[in-house]
C-alpha cells in the first residue's frame, strides 16, 4: 500500500466519522465514540480487504462482515453508503421511525448488511455456522466478524472460542478491536488471550488500526484457503479526544445537541487536516 | 406402522427428519450437548448432523447462521435449557430477523418429570407463542408430525415445536393435502361441546368424548396441533355449532392452548369456557403418569369441565 493510498484512506475515514457525528446528531441518539474510533478499521476493510461488489450486496461469493458492536453500527452504516450499498441520504434517516437504518440493522431488509448485529452472546458462533457452510464452497468466502476486547470477559464467547479453533474453518477471521486505554495491564490480558487462542487451533496476529501497513501485513499473511480460524487483535491507539462525548454509554438515549455537533464536527475537521 | 402402535413423537421425529433429511439437499440438523441420543441419527451423514459441544446459547446462535447461509436448519433440544436458558437468543437470532429455524424441544410437558420442576418447563409454549415472528405446534402423533415437517419447508419464519416421549396411539392415519401449517384437525364430531386439545391431550380428550356420549353429550374433538397461528376458524366454526368450549393441554393454564382460544373466542364469540391444564404452580417430580393423574390431566377432568361448560353453553 502507497503513500498515496494510505492518504485516501485516512481521508475517507475522515469524512466517515463526519457523517457519525451527523447521524447521530440528527437522531438525537445514538452511540458515536466507538463508531468514531471503529471508522478507520471499517475502511480499511471495506475498501481493502473485503471482496465484494456493492452493485451486487446479495452475490453468493462475496465476503462477509458481520459485528457484536452495536455501539459500531453508526460507522458500519456510514461506511457501506460511502462504499456505495446505499444513498447517504438514509444516514440522515437513522434510528426514524420505518426507516431503512434502525438501531440494530434489519439485514434483510439493508443492502451490505450480512446478518444481525447480536447483543446476545455467543454472536461468533453464528458467524462461524456461516463460515463453514461457506467453506464448502469453491470460492471459499471469507466471513469477516468484528468484536470487542470486552468478549473476552464473557465465558461463552471464551467457550466458543476453543470450540472454533477445533474446527477448520480457514475462511473465519475474527478482528478483537481494543483500546489500549481499556485497561490497565491490557497487554498482558491480551498475551493471554493470543496463546489461549493459539493453543486452540487458531491463527493468530496482531495490527494497529491507525497504521494501514501494519494491517495489510497482517491480512496478507493469513491463508484464508487452509488452515484453522483465523484472529487479528487489532488496537485502536487514536483517542480523537472531542471535548463531547457520550460516556460509554452506547445504549442510553444521550443525545449531541446542534452546539455539540457543530463543534465536534470543527474538532474532527481541524484533527484530520493535522494528519 | 399399524394404527394400534403406540410411538413417542420424539421417536416419530428421529424417524421421520432421518427421512426428511436423506431426501433433502440443504438440511442441517443440530443438537444440543444435553441431547445424548445421538444413535438416533446415525444414518445422517456428517454434513447433514452437528452435535454441537458448545452451550445453548451456541447451539441457538448456530443454527441462526446456519439458516443465514442458506441451510434448511433443525435444532433438537431440550425444553428447558432451549426455552428457559436460550431464550434470549431465539428471540434476538432468530425470531427478530425472522430466520427458518425449526425448533424441536424435547421432554415437553411433563414426560421428564422425575426431574422435578426446575428442568420441567411447563410455560414454554406460553414464552414461544409471546414472541413475534415464531409460529408454534405441537403435534399429537406421527400423521400430525409429518405434516408439521413437511408443511414448515413452505415457510420462511421461524417454528418451535414442542416433543414429548410418551407413547401415543396414530389418531389420524392419513393428514393429506388439507393438512396446513395454522389448521387444526376434527377428529370427532359433535354439537353439543368443543374440546380443543394438543399434544398428548388429545387422546384424552378422545376418551371423553366416549364417555360424555354415555351421558348424551355430544363432543367434537379438535387436535389443536397449531397453537401459532392459531387455526381461528375450526374453532369458531365449532362453537358455533356447539356453544361453548374446552381446552385440554399439558401446559400451565396461562399463555398456552388455553390462551390462545380464550383470546379468539373472548374477541370473536365468546362462549362458557373451561380449562383442563396445570394449575399456576411448579410441579413435583414423580413419574409422568403419576403426575397427570395429580394435577388433573386425564379424561375425567375433560368430562368434568364438558359437562359445565354444556350445561351453560351459549344457544
Amino acid at each position: 500500500m502507497d503513500n498515496k493510498r494510505i492518504e485516501e484512506l485516512k481521508s475517507i475515514a475522515a469524512e466517515v466519522r463526519k457523517d457519525v457525528l451527523r447521524m447521530v446528531g440528527l437522531a438525537r441518539s445514538g452511540p458515536f465514540e466507538t463508531s468514531i474510533s471503529a471508522a478507520g478499521l471499517l475502511v480499511y476493510l471495506y475498501w481493502e480487504e473485503l471482496l465484494l461488489i456493492p452493485s451486487e450486496p446479495s452475490r453468493r461469493d462475496r465476503d462477509r462482515f458481520i459485528t457484536d458492536i452495536p455501539a459500531a453500527i453508526p460507522a458500519l452504516y456510514a461506511v457501506l453508503a460511502r462504499r456505495g450499498f446505499f444513498e447517504r441520504e438514509h444516514l440522515w434517516h437513522y434510528r426514524r421511525l420505518g426507516a431503512m437504518l434502525q438501531a440494530l440493522p434489519d439485514f434483510k431488509r439493508t443492502p451490505g448488511i450480512d446478518a444481525p448485529c447480536l447483543t446476545v452472546q455467543p454472536a461468533v458462533a453464528m458467524a462461524a455456522a456461516i463460515a463453514k457452510e461457506l467453506s464448502r464452497e469453491e470460492e471459499k468466502p471469507r466471513v469477516v466478524f468484528l468484536t470487542g476486547g470486552h468478549s473476552f470477559s464473557s465465558e461463552e464467547f471464551i467457550n466458543e472460542m476453543k470450540h472454533i479453533g477445533l474446527c477448520r474453518v480457514p475462511n473465519l477471521l475474527i478482528v478483537i478491536a481494543t483500546r489500549l486505554s481499556e485497561a490497565v495491564g491490557g497487554s498482558s490480558v491480551r498475551t493471554d488471550n493470543i496463546r489461549m487462542l493459539s493453543s486452540c487451533g487458531w491463527d493468530v496476529r496482531q495490527a494497529v488500526a491507525e497504521d494501514l501497513r501494519s494491517l495489510e501485513e497482517a491480512c496478507n499473511s493469513f491463508d484464508f484457503k487452509e488452515g484453522g480460524p483465523k484472529a487479528l487483535f487489532v488496537s485502536i491507539e487514536g483517542e480523537l479526544g472531542l471535548s463531547v462525548s457520550d460516556s460509554g454509554q452506547s445504549e442510553t438515549a444521550h443525545s449531541l445537541s446542534m452546539g455539540e455537533l457543530d463543534q465536534a464536527l470543527e474538532e474532527l475537521e481541524v484533527k484530520s487536516n493535522e494528519h | 406402522m399399524s394404527t394400534n402402535e403406540k410411538i413417542s413423537t420424539f421417536a416419530a421425529f428421529c424417524e421421520l427428519i432421518t427421512e426428511y433429511a436423506l431426501n433433502n439437499e440443504d438440511f442441517l440438523l443440530l443438537t444440543t450437548e444435553e441431547v445424548t441420543e445421538t444413535e438416533l441419527f446415525d444414518r445422517l451423514p456428517p454434513e447433514k448432523y452437528i452435535r454441537t459441544e458448545s452451550s445453548v446459547a451456541g447451539a441457538l446462535t448456530r443454527a441462526a447462521g446456519s439458516a443465514i447461509a442458506g441451510k434448511k436448519t433443525w435444532l433438537l433440544g431440550r425444553v428447558a435449557e432451549l426455552t428457559g436458558c436460550g431464550y434470549a437468543q431465539i428471540r434476538e437470532a432468530i425470531a427478530l430477523p425472522k430466520l427458518p429455524v425449526r425448533i424441536a424441544a424435547l421432554n415437553g410437558g411433563l414426560s421428564c418429570a422425575h426431574e422435578g420442576a426446575s428442568v420441567q418447563l411447563l410455560e414454554d409454549l406460553a414464552l414461544m407463542r409471546t414472541i413475534p415472528n415464531m409460529n408454534v405446534f405441537i403435534p399429537s402423533d406421527m400423521a400430525a408430525l409429518r405434516g408439521i415437517i413437511e408443511r414448515s419447508e413452505n415457510t420462511s419464519a421461524p417454528l418451535y415445536m414442542r416433543l414429548g416421549c410418551t407413547p401415543v396411539p396414530a389418531l389420524d392415519d392419513s393428514y393429506g393435502e388439507s393438512f396446513r401449517l395454522g389448521g387444526a384437525r376434527i377428529l370427532r364430531s359433535g354439537t353439543g361441546v368443543t374440546i380443543c386439545a394438543c399434544g398428548i391431550m388429545v387422546s384424552q380428550a378422545l376418551l371423553a368424548a366416549e364417555q360424555l356420549e354415555r351421558q348424551n353429550i355430544s363432543a367434537e374433538v379438535i387436535d389443536c396441533y397449531s397453537l401459532k397461528p392459531f387455526p381461528e376458524s375450526v374453532l369458531l366454526s365449532s362453537v358455533r355449532r356447539t356453544g361453548c368450549c374446552v381446552v385440554a393441554e399439558e401446559h400451565g393454564n396461562i399463555g398456552g392452548l388455553f390462551g390462545a382460544a380464550a383470546e379468539c373466542l373472548g374477541r370473536t364469540y365468546p362462549v362458557p369456557l373451561r380449562c383442563v391444564a396445570v394449575e399456576d404452580q411448579f410441579v413435583n417430580s414423580g413419574t409422568p403418569e403419576e403426575l397427570r393423574e395429580y394435577y388433573g390431566l386425564t379424561w375425567k377432568e375433560i368430562v368434568d369441565a364438558s359437562a359445565q361448560a354444556w350445561a351453560l353453553r351459549r344457544r
